[in-house]
């Protein structure tokens, strides 16, 4: 059976997705999703992410899906959006290759290292507590004249919620869950090497107008502009969504530094 | 003293955690040194996850007055050393 699906408002994106993963297709189906009253300017990273967590989750039920009006990712940064299914073997080599272009051809004088710590926490975020099977995508753009790096991490898997939740059935909401999450030394630790310092350290690598968002479950996390608004989801969003920039243009330049512990 | 050159680790370790855990060792096995320099060059963005398996593992096993001013970073890079800064800080107000 085919399904054709139309999104047209980009401002009810997540919802729209999240609708299509829990819509219950069979094996075989056919679902065609267009996108083609979308202006491309509007898409960002969390929208080719997102959207390619969607393809993955329909195909490996065997529901054909495809997608129009989409940008297609590309393996430029500058140009488009960069996009990568996340696999364990080559997460440090992702994280060192997206820094080394970002040195070679736009930044060869600045200390990208908390780009590539952003990257490194966020992608091992995936590995060491979602449970997503492979679906599991990052995303990243950048705007060369804002100097602004765009990253977009989506999963479906369990989702920052309610794995705080199921580790700690005293929170009993999701937005609550969501909070506690960014805390400082907050963690469910899923592995030995768990901390809680991971999303707190991307979080501080943002500038006071670059915006650090995560929806997951029914709840959604907002900094941006030194304020921090958390709220409940009208869906359940059914998996985690970071995103994060990174201005550029503010990161130190680089050189070395003899530091005492 | 003794210098542990953490690309050399790196090169050994693919992912972060492993590589903590083996500079870990390092370290432990030159305690009795006055001095232990960790050369970072080469090496840019560790994150958390490495610190925790490292740094913050010989917190807990030893305490941060074993290593104050024993540990030294060599060429590490500016965001390196205010995430280690920061990290060291929360680690302790977090165990005291």
């Amino acid at each position: 059976m085919k399904h054709s699906i139309r999104i047209s408002d980009i401002s009810q994106w997540l919802p729209a997705i999240t609708k299509i993963i829990t819509a219950d297709f069979s094996a075989n189906d056919e679902v065609q999703i267009d996108f083609k009253e979308i202006p491309y300017e509007q898409f960002t990273p969390i929208h080719i992410s997102s959207i390619a967590c969607v393809k993955c989750f329909l195909e490996k039920r065997g529901i054909k899906c495809s997608c129009q009006h989409v940008p297609r990712p590309t393996l430029s940064i500058s140009k488009g959006f960069n996009l990568w299914q996340l696999d364990k073997a080559y997460l440090e080599t992702y994280s060192h290759n997206i820094c080394r272009i970002l040195k070679q051809s736009f930044y060869p004088d600045k200390d990208l290292s908390a780009v590539k710590g952003c990257l490194n926490e966020a992608l091992y975020n995936v590995f060491d507590h979602a449970e997503a099977k492979d679906i599991a995508f990052i995303c990243l753009s950048l705007d060369p004249i804002t100097d602004r790096l765009c990253v977009a991490v989506c999963d479906l898997g369990l989702g920052i919620a309610k794995k705080i939740r199921s580790h700690f059935p005293e929170i009993l909401n999701d937005t609550k869950a969501v909070a506690m999450a960014v805390e400082n030394s907050f963690t469910t630790k899923s592995r030995k090497h768990n901390r809680g310092y991971g999303l707190d350290n991307i979080l501080s690598c943002c500038n006071d107008d670059d915006t650090f968002k995560i929806i997951s479950n029914g709840a959604s996390y907002i900094a941006v502009n030194d304020k921090i608004s958390t709220f409940a989801l009208d869906y359940d969003f059914p998996g985690t969504l970071l995103y994060f920039e990174i201005s550029i243009y503010m990161l130190p330049e680089d050189e070395d530094i003899f530091e005492e512990i | 003293m003794c210098i542990i050159r953490l690309e050399d680790i790196m090169k050994r370790h693919q992912h972060y955690p492993d590589a903590g855990t083996a500079l870990y060792a390092e370290i432990v096995s030159n305690l009795q040194d006055e001095q232990i320099i960790i050369d970072s060059e080469n090496v840019r963005g560790i994150p958390t996850l490495m610190l925790n398996t490292s740094i913050g593992r010989l917190i807990d096993e030893f305490g941060y007055s074993r290593i104050k001013g024993k540990i030294c970073f060599k060429h590490m890079g500016k965001t390196d050393a205010e995430t280690l800064r920061k990290y060291i800080s929360h680690y302790i107000s977090k165990t005291v």
